[in-house]
Order: C-alpha cells, then sequence, then structure tokens
C-alpha cells in the first residue's frame, strides 16, 4: 500500500511483537508532515525506542504499515527512504564507529552517492553546526559523552534529511549542549520525531506529543496541553516540567510566546 | 583510558612515517618475506652459514625500527612474550634434534638444534621487528586504507577495523565492570563464587556486544550502508615513496642472495 500524499512519516495501526513474544508496539497510529515536530513521551519500557526504529526500517512491523514519504520498507528502494530520515541513536557509541571522526561524519554523504568533494564541505559544515570543527581527525571513542552525542547528530546532518528522528537527544549533554541543541531543533526546518524524558525539551522545540504506554497511545494532542495536564503525566510515571507545574495552557503559550 | 597501543607513535615525523603506507605496508611484508624464507632443501641440517645472512636480516629490521624513531624501551617490551616462546623453542630443539651434541655438563645438546633454534629466533624477531614500522607509523585508519588500496579483501579490513575500534570500547567496559564488582566488596579468590561471578560478568559482556553489534549495524544501515565502506580520503604517493621501497627492498634481496649462495 502506498500514501499518494507523499507524508513524510505515516504509521497505520502498527504492532510489534518482540522474538520472544512480548508485544512492544500496539496498534499504534501516527502521522508528521512537512516541518512537523512531534516528541514521543512515556515512561521506560513505553515503547518509543521501538516505534523510531519501526519508522528507520531497522524492524519490521508485525502488524500495520509504516510510509515514509508515502512509500514503505521492501527491501527495494530502501536507500532513497533512508536518504531522507536521519537517525540519531540514543547511545552515540552505536552510531560511531568509524576511525576518525571525519569518517564517521562523511560515512552518510558518501554511500548516499554525494560527490567527494562537496562530502567534505558537507562534513565540515556539520561539525560547524554542532561544534566540532577542528575535530576532523579526532577519535570518536577519545571524545567525551557530550562531543559523542553532538557528533552522533552531525553524522546525520551531514546529509540533510527531511526527517530527523532522534532518540533521547539530550542524554549526556550538560546545560550548555542542551541549550545549543534546544536552539537547533528549533531554528531547523526538518520534520521531527523525538523520543524523550526531557519534558522541557518537548515543550520548547516540539508542537505535538504523543504519550505512549506500555506499546499504546494513551494521549494526543498539543504539547503545550499534554505537559499541562498534570493528571495525565502522572497516570503515566511523566511530571509537568518546572517552569510551568500549576500554569494553565493558556498561561503557558504567552510565556513561551505561542 | 586505554589507548590504542598499535596507534601510540603514529604521529612521529620519520622518513617511515611520511612513507605512503601503500608503498610501505607493500615492501615490509615483502621484506618479511624474504628474511623469513628458508632456502634449505626439506629434512636438511641447518648449515651455520645461515647465520650470518639471518642475523643480517635482523639489523636490517632493527635499523628500520630505528629509522623509525619508535623508542626501543618500547619495541623491547613488546618483544618480552614471542621472546619467551622463542626460548622454549630454543630449548626443545636443543634437547631433541638428532645430529652431533654438544655436552654441557651433564645434559648434552645438539648443535643443529641450536642452530636451528638460532636460526628460528632471528628471522622470526626479523619479522615482529617490521611490525613495528609498518603498522605502528600511521594511523590505523590509514593502514586500513592501504589494505584496501593493496585489494586485501574487504570483509577481512572490515573485521580487522571493526575488532582495532571495539576493542578499546570493552577493554573499558570490561574495566568499568571490574570496578563496579570491587565496589560491592567482591574480591577475587580461588572458590566457586569467583569464578561464577566472572562467569557471569564475561556472559553479559558478550550478550552486550551481540545487541551493540545489532545496535551498530541498524545506525549504519540508516546511513545507507549496504556492504562496503565508502573510502573517505585519497591516499598519495611521491616518488620518494617508490625509492625507499626500492632501497629496502635491495637490501632485503641482497640478504636473501647472501642465503641462497651460503
Amino acid at each position: 500500500m502506498t500514501d499518494p500524499s507523499g507524508t513524510p512519516v505515516l504509521a497505520r495501526d502498527v504492532s510489534y511483537v518482540y522474538p520472544d513474544g512480548r508485544p512492544a508496539i500496539n496498534s499504534v497510529s501516527l502521522s508528521l508532515g512537512p516541518g512537523d515536530s512531534l516528541a514521543l513521551v512515556g515512561p521506560n519500557g513505553a515503547g518509543k525506542t521501538t516505534l523510531l526504529h519501526l519508522v528507520a526500517g531497522l524492524v519490521e512491523p508485525t502488524g500495520g504499515e509504516v510510509l515514509v514519504f508515502g512509500r514503505c520498507f521492501d527491501g527495494k528502494g530502501d536507500a532513497a527512504i533512508r536518504r531522507r530520515l536521519g537517525f540519531v541513536f540514543q547511545q552515540a557509541e552505536d552510531q560511531l564507529f568509524s576511525p576518525t571522526l571525519y569518517d564517521d561524519v562523511a560515512f552518510g554523504p558518501l554511500n548516499f552517492g554525494f560527490p567527494r568533494d562537496e562530502v567534505r564541505a558537507r562534513v565540515e559544515a556539520a561539525l560547524e553546526q554542532v561544534g566540532l570543527s577542528g575535530c576532523e581527525e579526532r577519535v570518536p571513542h577519545h571524545l567525551s559523552s557530550g562531543e559523542r552525542r553532538r557528533a552522533a547528530l552531525a553524522t546525520v546532518l551531514a546529509y540533510a534529511p527531511d526527517v530527523l528522528l532522534l532518540d533521547e537527544p539530550s542524554n549526556d549533554l550538560d546545560h550548555r549542549g542542551r541549550k545549543d541543541l534546544i536552539r537547533r531543533l528549533r531554528d531547523t526546518h526538518q520534520s521531527r520525531i523525538i523520543a524523550t524524558h526531557d519534558l522541557e525539551l518537548v515543550l520548547e522545540t516540539c508542537a505535538r506529543v504523543l504519550v505512549l504506554d506500555e506499546g499504546r497511545v494513551c494521549a494526543e494532542g498539543s504539547a503545550v496541553d499534554i505537559l499541562c495536564d498534570s493528571a495525565l503525566l502522572a497516570r503515566h510515571g511523566l511530571e509537568p516540567p518546572l517552569g510551568i507545574r500549576g500554569r494553565t495552557p493558556d498561561e503557558v503559550r504567552k510565556l513561551l510566546g505561542k | 583510558m586505554v589507548g590504542p597501543e598499535i596507534e601510540r607513535f603514529a604521529k612521529l615525523d620519520s622518513p617511515i612515517h611520511r612513507w605512503d603506507p601503500r608503498w610501505k605496508i607493500a615492501t615490509l611484508l615483502a621484506l618479511m618475506l624474504l628474511l623469513g624464507l628458508d632456502v634449505r632443501g626439506s629434512g636438511a641440517a641447518p648449515p651455520p652459514a645461515h647465520i650470518p645472512p639471518a642475523l643480517a636480516g635482523l639489523v636490517l629490521s632493527a635499523a628500520l625500527v630505528t629509522l623509525a624513531r619508535i623508542p626501543w624501551s618500547h619495541v623491547l617490551r613488546r618483544l618480552r612474550a614471542p621472546a619467551i616462546l622463542l626460548a622454549i623453542i630454543a630449548l626443545v630443539f636443543a634437547l631433541s634434534y638428532p645430529g652431533e651434541r654438544l655436552t654441557l655438563g651433564w645434559v648434552g645438546v645438539s648443535v643443529d638444534g641450536l642452530i636451528a633454534a638460532l636460526l628460528i629466533a632471528a628471522r622470526a624477531l626479523s619479522i615482529i621487528l617490521l611490525v613495528f614500522p609498518a603498522f605502528g607509523t600511521a594511523p590505523f585508519h590509514s593502514s586500513a586504507k592501504a589494505l584496501r588500496s593493496l585489494r586485501v579483501p574487504e570483509a577481512l579490513v572490515q573485521t580487522v577495523l571493526f575488532s582495532y575500534r571495539y576493542l578499546f570500547v570493552y577493554s573499558v567496559e570490561l574495566r568499568k565492570m571490574g570496578a563496579a564488582l570491587r565496589a560491592r566488596g567482591f574480591r577475587p579468590r580461588p572458590d566457586a563464587h569467583t569464578l561464577r561471578t566472572l562467569g557471569r560478568g564475561i556472559g553479559v559482556l558478550i550478550v552486550g556486544t551481540v545487541e551493540r553489534t545489532e545496535r551498530i549495524q541498524g545506525a549504519m544501515r540508516c546511513r545507507g550502508f549496504t556492504a562496503s565502506f565508502p573510502v573517505s580520503g585519497d591516499l598519495t604517493s611521491k616518488p620518494s615513496d617508490a625509492l625507499l621501497s626500492a632501497a629496502v627492498l635491495a637490501g632485503g634481496l641482497a640478504v636473501f642472495a647472501w642465503k641462497t649462495a651460503a
């Protein structure tokens, strides 16, 4: 089945059962339009990372379908779909496997067939974007955890995907690094899905929120409405960000200038 | 932090460091072959005349290590393990080789055995010494690129590269696990509890390795990986690379010719 509208990400009744028979995702539907920003929040083990893996085509749904720009992963045109998705993994160490940072950042653009001269320029630009200019020859596993996190982001920024899939992007970042990430995400034109526990990051960078628990969608709505609903969040082991506790959605919108 | 030991002296400046890794690896591998080849017929006793060319080969290898400016203290430390192995081989040869025997006190040692052991030791050390300039004078990724250019099978290069890349990650994890065990009062003792604990620890590390491998594979697929690694930089060779290779190979061929004539 295809989606002629070419919505960046469309998941219809997607389910996934682990090989040992445990259900991970149960009939989840979501759609991400051009320029949309969606946060996946929920307690540990809610299925956030698995849902991102399903969208990225790393695991095959056991039910339903995932379409990326109207196409599903079928083994034929997967490279073309992957070119449009940029997945930053939860553990940066998994994403940085090359002997030098340059090789790691160049890995995607070279695989996707960018000309060599352009690759160099892209690598330099991506590293500059994440504040790692001049670190091209550094060994990735010698970087600090915060630098590794930023380097992992550079590996996908280098080929300018249309959709960013970010799994716990603020992990390991210090205050300044986190602020930089928020600024960068707010400035980006790319559609994005962010799986995170960092609800302040959600409030500042995402328009919509999907609350997942035990593999099911428990709530969906605007970030402000969901994050101001203390009772809803408490039911799923979450708490509203400190700065908006006790405030109404309208007050928060005014505060954020939305 | 665990450092990449083989790359410890990769950033020095010497003619060997400046040598194009492709020329360097190909030449030094050929030199290893020339120095290591045994030109005797099968079953023939080792002639004493082979000792001088074998020692000349050792001197040639040592000269290349010196030219590479790799500190001898580092090299000698690394040679300890092979030296022990070679000493055991020498002992076995000296005691068990047939032929004329030399009586040293109450024990008789074979002269041919001693000559054979000396030849093996000299050739083995010559080859081991060449590993230092061959792979210790450039970042490992440059050596991997050179191996690819030399048409070494991609799967082999990738396996070596990944093993090298993650060896340090797992060393760090092993150390962390050790620290976590010690923090909870664990002290290794010769008992079943220690064996069980270490067994579980290693098991967890292996399972974690498999899971991490799957995640890394996922990260690679997400960035368009299919089967072969893209090469991001080009190696460039200069006329001096060929000249250095010719000089080194001439030395190797001279030793080989001497060995053949002996």
